[in-house]
């Protein structure tokens, strides 16, 4: 095999592969990027591939020259270190069955790498996807959904984002146990209806391969997998670092929650309050709470909410601002960080909340495509 | 019927003998606490064959008049006590008049003693129960007694004996007991012509509590004195890591005297509770002062039992001396490089860190990761130098990573502390003081950051004034953890997160009324639970402060717990056992990595918490590596 490679390109691609490869495995060729040239109706290319076994991504670069065919198995940090530290625009890989030698207009490094037979088959994306998206509308609802997802692994059917189709609309759902993100959009054509949970190392990886809200990003489940392939929809002049890339992952197994019976149906106090003013309200009350009194105390009264805290030997602090009530008056406690995460998120400039007792749930609505339930603190205010 | 009748002198002291002198280590005991109450400064005792062939005892007491000398071998002859009022105010080791009667009875003893006012001293000789007549002889002041032959008319004792090493083992463990108690006496004890010990007269008595647990402990021995106005108790408990699987490092003196108690020595454990492993028991040499009315010696022949007129009083002394003291210190065992590095060293390196309530529980409230340093103060100098960002951390708490509190050992402070946290009763000079010690305050020597590195993702190595500290990192957020749930939930029920989606927990039938019993602990834990369906609980809440803990595990393994031993369990250890269990699973792990903002902020939270040396469980969290030790290693000492 022998390329020529631009190398900011190779950088760009290589530290997305290096994303997926795992940071210790007893075998040795998991640490390794799988480099080989592949044809395409733009000519051929070089195809970067990495897994850990249940992740695996697949990029093809558009800005190289293939002078010889071929494939590479090389250690995946030493390769990124050595192209990365390069002060040349271009540099050109040529491998033989022995060694791989990476040449720049001073340098010369040899690598010894493995046998590429060895690296683990990896499948790519087949036939049509289920869904199509552009990268800025997946990139929205993952924005509004994914921060509530569990991020340790104690209970696995949470530790992802769950994706559901119904007919023409597409929901994603995360919840931690404490609270719960769900984020909607209707897709321009109806499809099958399916229900699948990815995982939350995927979403991330996902997330750093949408780079441009115009890509185009295709979804399949298959073999109990996701397949998102992401590539750039316009044939532009402007050749794109990675021309496309795919991305699978093995699928979260166990049952996610119900998330309808988790939305409470029965509340009967509604506040409506502006978004900016709601968050700079929760994260002035939180200056003086700390980890062991994780909680802002929110009173609700007819046209106003005020928000205390109180650090125990260290102080209190107390916010006011108006709202809409329709209800009783309502004294609740909230971990402010779970109001902020999704005060960051909310698309729309007034939000509501719907609550009903103080040891019950709360619904924060932000326009009809985005809605949080969280789970009160118990307060010893 | 004439088959009734009084028994022969010979036999009455047999059978006495079999009470008190059971094997030579008895006679050994008799014949020292004699010694000890005929006042000597010197008491040698000389045996052979594990006491079988010879035992003497010589001393430079008071010595027996030479007319009372034959006397004292008869039974029931003593000068210790006069009359019935005496047998309550004890204050000798014995009283009963038995002891040499009966050594007599079955051996060949042999008496020689001077008074320092008499020109020669006497020597009496008995047989059996046959005392010979009072020989004139010469005799340095005090007394000598010579048992051989002991148990020759006894066949079945001597048949009886162990070997010679187990003998000769009880015979060292009686003197031992004896000279734990007396340290102003010099005691010596020489096997078949090999000196065994040799205990100088000293005025510290940690010395000599040293030299019979091992010299190179003396460091590690703490001292501690506690009076209340029914007890005086005065101990020297062994730091957390001289623990042994045995208990035989545990002494328990009253008034001076060795006793066997167990309600005592459960005092001793439960003080050690969370600072050594559950199988290892604590070293520690107790002495209890009270006066000889509250409890009574006379009902064990050897004394060994007594029996207290309020037995919990002499508890609850105990247990609040050794926790107070154990609290009180840094008890970070130092690295051991050898096993037999370890030499005593003539200045403590456990300092005191003496405990200002009020300061630390206002710092334990503070937080724990976030309690980071301010932005002016982070720097580690040198190479460790750790990359905080500002905006991450909420400045305004700075943080020193010391060796002790060195604040608060200053007496100013503490008295600042105190004019400050004062109520109105507090004089009204006072607050000029405040207002003088503020003002010195700053220029109080703080000491400058030291620098730390996490090393295998699993201990933090520390840099201190005077070597360095190696940290257990689970072990010690573990503790820290424990002991700020502890603080909770003493002030009151902790903050509780609701949970949106209940964790359901299966539970076993027989496990339904332990369920039921925990559920108000777990609740000020704030874990609230109920059921589910009939196999399952469902957890509807968990503790702000313990986010990382899964509570499935927790139920899981409590519960197991409970069905094993609930219900001997108390309310008070089942607590400890919950912290116990809910802090391990909350705290971080070995192999977690931490940033240096999370390594500085836990060594912070190092100094605030009580007894920050072990894990609840009772392994060390911290070893000390002193500049000393290296030097030692590195042969430059």
């Amino acid at each position: 095999m022998k390329v020529t490679v631009h190398r900011g390109a190779l950088v760009e691609v290589l530290a997305l592969a290096s994303g997926v490869v795992p940071a210790r495995s007893p075998k040795p060729v998991l640490g390794c990027v799988k480099l080989s040239t592949v044809e395409t109706p733009n000519g051929k290319v070089l195809r970067v591939l990495s897994t850990d076994n249940e992740i695996a991504l697949e990029t093809t670069l558009g800005q190289c020259d293939v002078k010889r065919e071929g494939s590479v198995l090389l250690p995946a940090s030493k390769l990124l270190e050595i192209i990365n530290n390069s002060p040349d625009d271009t540099v050109v890989i040529d491998s033989d069955a022995q060694k791989t030698t990476i040449k720049g207009s001073d340098s010369k490094f040899v690598l010894l790498g493995y046998n590429p037979e060895e690296f683990p088959p990896i499948s790519g994306f087949e036939g049509n996807a289920d869904i199509d998206i552009s990268a800025g509308m997946l990139k929205a609802l993952l924005d509004r959904s994914r921060f509530a997802a569990a991020k340790e692994m104690s209970r696995y059917a949470i530790n992802g984002v769950m994706f559901e189709r119904k007919g023409r609309r597409l929901t994603l759902v995360a919840t931690d146990g404490h609270r719960l993100a769900l984020a909607k959009e209707d897709l321009p054509v109806e499809g099958p209806d399916f229900s699948h949970v990815v995982p939350i190392k995927a979403i991330t990886l996902i997330e750093r391969l949408l780079t441009d809200p115009e890509q185009k990003v295709e979804l399949q489940f298959r073999e109990n997998r996701l397949f998102a392939r992401v590539s750039h929809g316009g044939e532009g002049d402007k050749k794109p670092t990675v021309a496309t890339a795919v991305l699978s992952t093995v699928l979260v197994e166990g049952v996610f929650p119900n998330y309808n019976d988790v939305i409470p149906k029965d509340s009967d106090r509604k506040a409506t309050l502006k978004c900016e003013r709601f968050a700079s309200a929760v994260r002035r009350a939180s200056l003086l709470t700390n980890e062991e009194s994780k909680g802002v105390k929110l009173s609700f009264q007819a046209k106003e909410l005020v928000l205390s805290s109180r650090a125990a030997e260290v102080g209190e602090a107390t916010v006011e601002m108006p709202i809409e009530l329709h209800g009783e008056p309502l004294d609740i406690g909230f971990n402010p960080q779970y109001l902020q995460d999704a005060l960051k998120v909310c698309p729309t400039e007034d939000v509501t909340l719907d609550l009903k007792t103080a040891n019950k749930p709360g619904i924060l609505r932000s326009g009809h495509n985005f809605l949080y339930v969280i789970m009160p603190v118990s307060l010893n205010l | 019927m004439a088959d009734i009748r009084l028994l022969s002198d010979a036999l009455i002291n047999k059978i006495a003998a079999g009470e008190v002198v059971d094997r030579p280590a008895s006679v050994v005991k008799e014949l020292v606490e004699n010694s000890v109450d005929a006042g000597a400064t010197s008491i040698s005792v000389t045996v052979e064959n594990a006491g079988r062939t010879l035992i003497r005892v010589a001393d430079n007491g008071g010595g027996i008049a030479p007319d009372e000398a034959q006397l004292s071998l008869a039974r029931h002859a003593t000068s210790k006590i006069r009359s019935m009022d005496d047998l309550f105010e004890i204050h000798t080791m014995g009283f009963r008049g038995e002891a040499l009667a009966s050594i007599a009875g079955v051996s060949h003893l042999t008496l020689v003693t001077r008074q320092a006012k008499d020109a020669q001293g006497v020597r009496v000789e008995a047989h059996e129960s046959t005392v010979g007549p009072a020989e004139p002889c010469a005799a340095p002041v005090g007394t000598s007694i010579e048992v051989r032959d002991l148990f020759y008319c006894v066949p079945a004792r001597r048949k009886f004996l162990r070997s010679d090493t187990a003998e000769f083992g009880h015979i060292q463990e009686a003197l031992v007991r004896v000279a734990l108690a007396q340290s102003h006496v010099g005691f010596s004890l020489t096997h078949n012509g090999r000196k065994i010990l040799d205990l100088a007269a000293t005025s510290d008595h940690r010395l000599r509590v040293a030299e019979v647990v091992g010299r190179d402990h003396y460091d590690n021995l703490l001292p501690l004195a506690f009076k209340s106005p029914e007890v005086q108790v005065a101990a020297f408990a062994g730091m957390p890591a001289l623990a042994r699987a045995t208990a035989r490092y545990q002494y328990v003196f009253l008034n001076g005297r060795f006793i066997r108690d167990r309600s005592i020595l459960h005092a001793v454990k439960e003080a050690y509770r969370g600072l050594i492993e559950p199988s290892h028991q604590p070293m520690a040499v107790v002495f209890i002062t009270m006066p000889p009315v509250l409890f009574d010696v006379n009902v064990h022949p050897q004394k060994i039992e007594v029996r207290f007129r309020d037995p919990n009083a002499a508890y609850r002394a105990v247990l609040a001396a050794i926790r107070e003291c154990l609290l009180s210190r840094d008890l970070t065992p130092r690295a051991q490089l050898r096993p037999d590095a370890a030499v005593p060293q003539p200045v403590p390196t456990a300092p005191w860190r003496p405990r200002d309530t009020a300061a630390e529980t206002r710092r334990v409230l503070a937080d724990f990761f976030k309690a980071a340093p301010a932005g002016g103060q982070t720097t580690m100098s040198g190479q460790f130098e750790a990359p905080v960002s500002p905006a991450t951390m909420p400045g305004g708490q700075s943080f020193a990573v010391s060796p002790a509190a060195p604040l608060a050992e200053l007496p100013s402070v503490l008295e600042l502390g105190q004019a400050a946290d004062g109520d109105a009763s507090v004089p009204a000079e006072a607050p000029v003081a405040a207002k003088q010690m503020s003002a010195n305050a700053p220029s109080l020597p703080v000491p400058g950051p030291y620098r730390f590195q996490q090393f295998h993702q699993s201990y933090i190595v520390v840099e201190e004034d005077d070597g360095l500290v190696i940290i257990d990192q689970h072990a010690l957020h573990e503790r820290i953890i424990y002991e700020e749930l502890l603080e909770r939930i003493r002030r009151g029920t902790l903050e509780a997160q609701r949970l949106l989606l209940p964790v359901v927990v299966p539970v076993l039938p027989e496990q339904a009324d332990v369920v039921e019993r925990v559920r108000p602990l777990l609740a000020r834990l704030g874990i609230e639970i109920n059921h589910f369906d009939a196999g399952s609980i469902a957890v509807q809440s968990l503790p702000t402060l313990l986010r990382r803990l899964n509570p499935a595990e927790l139920l899981k393994q409590l519960l197991d717990h409970l069905l094993e031993e609930g219900d001997k369990l108390q309310d008070e250890h089942l607590l400890h056992e919950v912290l116990d269990m809910a802090s391990c699973k909350a705290a971080i792990k070995a192999g977690d990595p931490l940033t240096d903002a999370e390594i500085a902020a836990l060594l912070a939270r190092r100094q605030l918490v009580d007894r920050s040396s072990n894990c609840p469980h009772g392994r060390p969290t911290t070893v000390r590596l002193t500049l000393r030790d290296l030097e030692r290693q590195f042969k430059r000492r």
